[in-house]
């Protein structure tokens, strides 16, 4: 039985096992949601919908799928830019509570166990969710996919449906504000 | 020394700015005159753009953040109690909704302009007034009938007149 499904294609096989296949993926979609919008709650949301969207997709069987990762991946982003969007609406949003601040934190590179790199880690880690909260929504899917996820440039222009020209002129735009933002911190250090 | 910055059109040989060096680490093509070899060859620029690549390549290596397994138990349980219960997730997605419609309507409600409502104001008698209730009052006390008057007239006017 467990052939037959994986034999018609890895869409069915996912559906099958689909508590499987989302604890396999969980964590690394869970990361990208809280890089894209850098608040745990928000990505924890948006986590659920975009299980919630795949397994209704495979349900249906909408589409062929051939990689069912990048097709979480886009799927995922997807439901991020869509986040993003309505909260532009939200201006009652307050800043991270201090749980999710020392997940956020979590991501700053962390070189050692000098006391001196831990500081300006976390410094790092929270001039980077404020900086990365002013660019467009694009320009921050581009980014997080770029810097956090290692994709390639023609691997995001295929994920977001972009030509690669644009997700060029938007990850230029993303580093010049982003160097702009955080010149001061990096300057400090260097000097 | 010619340097990328400085100079508006740059040759092969001129200093890559630290701008130009993000953007080529992370994959973008460099400005027309800049050369992409000149990184590796000049003595100045290559060292920084080592730095640069090695920077980058430990935030690449470096682990993942830890995730609390109880955060992601809680999440596979959420997207299965709404795969379970569709219908109950659909209302609460549409609260948000109802709610900004009923604070329309209140709003549109409390706005609307009133009907204004003209006071009345209480009868004050005037002289007419008071000389027409007069007129109707002796009217009314007179004993003969109004339409009798032009008779009397007849006989009242001429009184000891002969008719010719």
């Amino acid at each position: 039985m467990a052939e037959q499904l994986v034999a018609a294609g890895p869409a069915k096989a996912a559906l099958a096992n689909f508590a499987g296949w989302m604890a396999s993926e969980q964590r690394r979609v869970f990361l990208l949601c809280l890089r894209m919008l850098g608040d745990a709650d928000d990505a924890d949301t948006a986590a659920q919908d975009t299980f919630l969207k795949a397994y209704r997709a495979l349900e249906k069987q909408e589409a062929e799928i051939d990689d069912l990762t990048r097709w979480l991946t886009r799927v995922a982003v997807n439901t991020c830019l869509d986040k993003l969007r309505s909260r532009r609406w939200q201006f009652w949003r307050k800043r991270p509570n201090q749980a999710d601040e020392e997940v956020i934190l979590a991501m700053a590179p962390n070189r050692g166990p000098n006391a001196e790199d831990v500081l300006f880690a976390q410094q790092i880690g929270g001039r980077m969710r404020e900086a990365l909260d002013r660019l467009s929504e694009r320009q921050r899917a581009v980014f997080t996919l770029r810097h956090f996820e290692y994709l390639s440039l023609d691997e995001i222009a295929t994920l977001l449906g972009l030509d690669v020209g644009t997700v060029k002129a938007h990850l230029a735009r993303a580093l010049a504000k982003l160097r702009e933002d955080l010149r001061d911190l990096y300057e400090a250090r260097r000097g | 020394m010619r340097t990328e910055r400085n100079n508006p059109n740059p040759g092969a040989d001129a200093h890559w700015s630290d701008d130009r060096m993000l953007e080529r680490l992370y994959g973008l093509d460099p400005p027309p005159g800049l050369d992409g070899s000149h990184l590796d060859s000049c003595p100045e620029c290559a060292p920084r753009w080592q730095a640069l690549q090695a920077a980058r390549a430990q935030v690449t290596q470096s682990p993942a953040p830890a995730i609390s397994e109880d955060r992601l138990r809680a999440q596979r349980v959420a997207v299965f109690d709404r795969l379970e219960h569709p219908a109950r997730q659909g209302l609460l997605r549409f609260a948000p909704v109802a709610a900004t419609a009923l604070l329309l309507v209140m709003g549109i409600a409390l706005h609307t302009p009133r009907p204004v409502v003209e006071q009345q104001t209480a009868a004050v008698l005037t002289q007419s007034d008071r000389e027409l209730f007069s007129e109707i009052a002796v009217l009314v006390e007179e004993d003969t009938p109004r339409a009798t008057d032009a008779f009397r007239g007849l006989f009242d006017g001429n009184e000891g007149q002969e008719v010719q």
